[in-house]
């Protein structure tokens, strides 16, 4: 099947040509608040990065603990369910992007 | 970073300036495009709302067949009788909010040439762009002696709605002791564990009502997504209720008996009280016939702006496209309408399209309380329509005898409906 290659090889380098944009580099970015990158997260986390569940909502989370608890699962000194599986490829750029959309965000309470 | 940035901003300009010069006037300005989706659902839906909210001077027209549309994620529940159907079924209600224009009125051709969709109605809706997520059609064919009619007692159950719900009356209504047998097609096809999410879920059910009865897996295939974590949940939850038969066991099937309920196969025949049959699939009969297939069965694409690789100015996500190693799950469809609406408004703004980093989870239920997953990670890619998963990535639930795992991944799939429903159709 597709997805039966569980690799948990070294971690920490970013796949070669995996640099992509930080920020939001092309010309008319204005209406693209959201980066590309960061669309994903949301079908688990919610809209807006709100969840109505038992997922937790990033959205208004502090910045730095989004960044830590990201580089903690992609490095694994953080341990999830299945976060650990999603973002081990990410940079440290992308990962730089994500938090500081999310953190950008705001939350439930607020 | 700000050098990443600034060789990031050149390129970009570079790329812009040698597709299409930038003092020439573009051929749409973007404050007049209109794009139109086809398909309703986590696809259609998913590219209609992103394209509203990354581009808010396009027009976005979406097509749909119903007013309504009920989710194949959490379907299984319906089944198993844990959730009712108007709990999976949406309208299009907070799509309109947002801007989209809905029209209930099925696609019924998709002319390329003169970049035009044709409504059953007899209406012609002119694109700029158009973003095509209609699912799939059955290859009836492809069964001995199959036609459609087969589903009216041997229901699919594969496209949600009167088919769940005819499954789920045949399993309630089967006598004490009986057989429901799944027959799940060879790859490739929608939702890979959904059969076997399926066989669990009426599994539970039965263990509750008929805890004598049986569950068949005659199976096209031989091996399936998540194989060892289900077969350890049915051994937990369910010991000696779910057979899986492999495809190497039977040889294929030779004869189905819709009447008398009965499959033959090479080397066996069974006998059940309800048949889920699943036939084989491809992509939905509208891009086959826009010649999208090309001479096969799915529209193949541009990796990183999911442009049909046979028609300009067409792009097809989801289940009909074939997108690298990317599985046919509504989690896929919706993170390739997100990636794909960007990809439209960067080409409709005579823009690079960037790169998108698309993630895809596919959660399984196998008891109520008892949740598994698979998860993979792809990067978007112009060319060669690879998407390959990435490596150091992906991969399912660690296996063993876990409890608070599968009590945390069932709460986590529940969750995950709720939010990905809410963000495709919520208000």
């Amino acid at each position: 099947m597709i997805f039966h290659h569980a690799r948990r090889i070294a971690r920490g380098v970013a796949a070669a040509g995996a640099v992509c944009a930080f920020g939001l580099a092309s010309a008319g970015a204005a209406q693209e608040a959201r980066p590309v990158n960061a669309e994903s997260c949301t079908s688990c986390h919610g809209p807006g990065g709100v969840s109505l569940g038992a997922i937790p909502t990033i959205a208004g989370q502090d910045v730095a603990e989004l960044d830590a608890a990201l580089r903690g699962y992609r490095d694994g000194a953080r341990q999830g369910t299945i976060m650990g599986r999603l973002v081990g490829p990410l940079s440290d750029a992308e990962i730089v992007e994500i938090s500081a959309y999310f953190a950008a965000l705001t939350g439930p309470e607020q | 970073m700000s050098a990443r940035l600034t060789r990031r901003q050149t390129l970009g300009y570079a790329g812009a300036a040698l597709s299409a010069p930038l003092l020439s006037a573009p051929a749409l300005a973007q404050g007049s495009a209109h794009v139109v989706v086809i398909g309703g659902g986590f696809g259609g839906a998913s590219a209609a709302r992103s394209l509203r909210r990354v581009a808010p001077d396009i027009r976005v027209t979406l097509v749909t067949d119903a007013p309504e549309f009920s989710t194949c994620p959490f379907s299984n529940l319906v089944i198993a009788g844990l959730r009712e159907i108007s709990e999976i079924t949406f309208s299009y209600d907070a799509l309109r909010a947002e801007g989209v224009e809905v029209r209930v009125d099925p696609a019924a051709a998709l002319a390329p040439d003169r970049r035009e969709v044709v409504l059953q109605s007899g209406d012609r809706l002119a694109y700029d762009r158009a973003i095509v997520s209609p699912g799939i059609d059955f290859v009836w064919d492809a069964l001995p002696g199959g036609n459609p009619g087969m589903a009216a007692s041997l229901p699919h159950a594969w496209k949600a709605g009167a088919q769940t719900l005819m499954l789920r009356d045949q399993i309630q209504a089967m006598p004490e002791g009986g057989t429901v047998i799944i027959a799940p097609p060879d790859n490739p096809f929608r939702c890979p564990p959904g059969p076997y999410e399926r066989a669990s879920l009426v599994a539970h059910y039965l263990s509750q009502h008929n805890p004598s009865a049986k569950v068949l897996i005659v199976d096209g295939k031989n091996q399936f997504s998540k194989q060892s974590l289900f077969t350890e949940g049915w051994e937990a939850l369910y010991p000696g209720m779910i057979s899986f038969v492999p495809f190497s066991d039977h040889g294929g099937l030779s004869a189905i008996d819709a009447g008398a309920r009965r499959i033959e196969t090479y080397f066996e025949s069974f006998e059940a009280d309800v048949i889920n049959l699943i036939p084989p699939q491809s992509a939905a009969s509208i891009v086959r016939d826009a010649g999208l297939t090309g001479t096969g069965l799915w529209c193949e694409i541009d990796g990183l702006t999911f442009e049909s690789r046979e028609a300009e100015h067409v792009h097809v996500i989801g289940d009909a496209a074939i997108v690298g190693d990317m599985p046919k799950s509504g989690f896929s469809a919706s993170t390739q309408g997100k990636a794909c609406a960007h990809a439209v408004a960067a080409l409709l703004a005579q823009r690079t399209p960037e790169r998108a980093y698309l993630m895809n989870t596919c959660y399984s239920l196998v008891g109520p309380e008892y949740g598994i997953s698979v998860a993979g990670v792809y990067r978007s890619e112009t060319g060669n329509n690879r998407l390959s998963s990435l490596p150091d990535s992906g991969g399912t639930s660690e296996a063993g005898d876990l409890p608070q795992l599968r009590r945390d991944e069932a709460d986590y799939a529940r969750g995950w409906y709720a939010n990905i429903t809410q963000e495709l159709f919520g208000a």
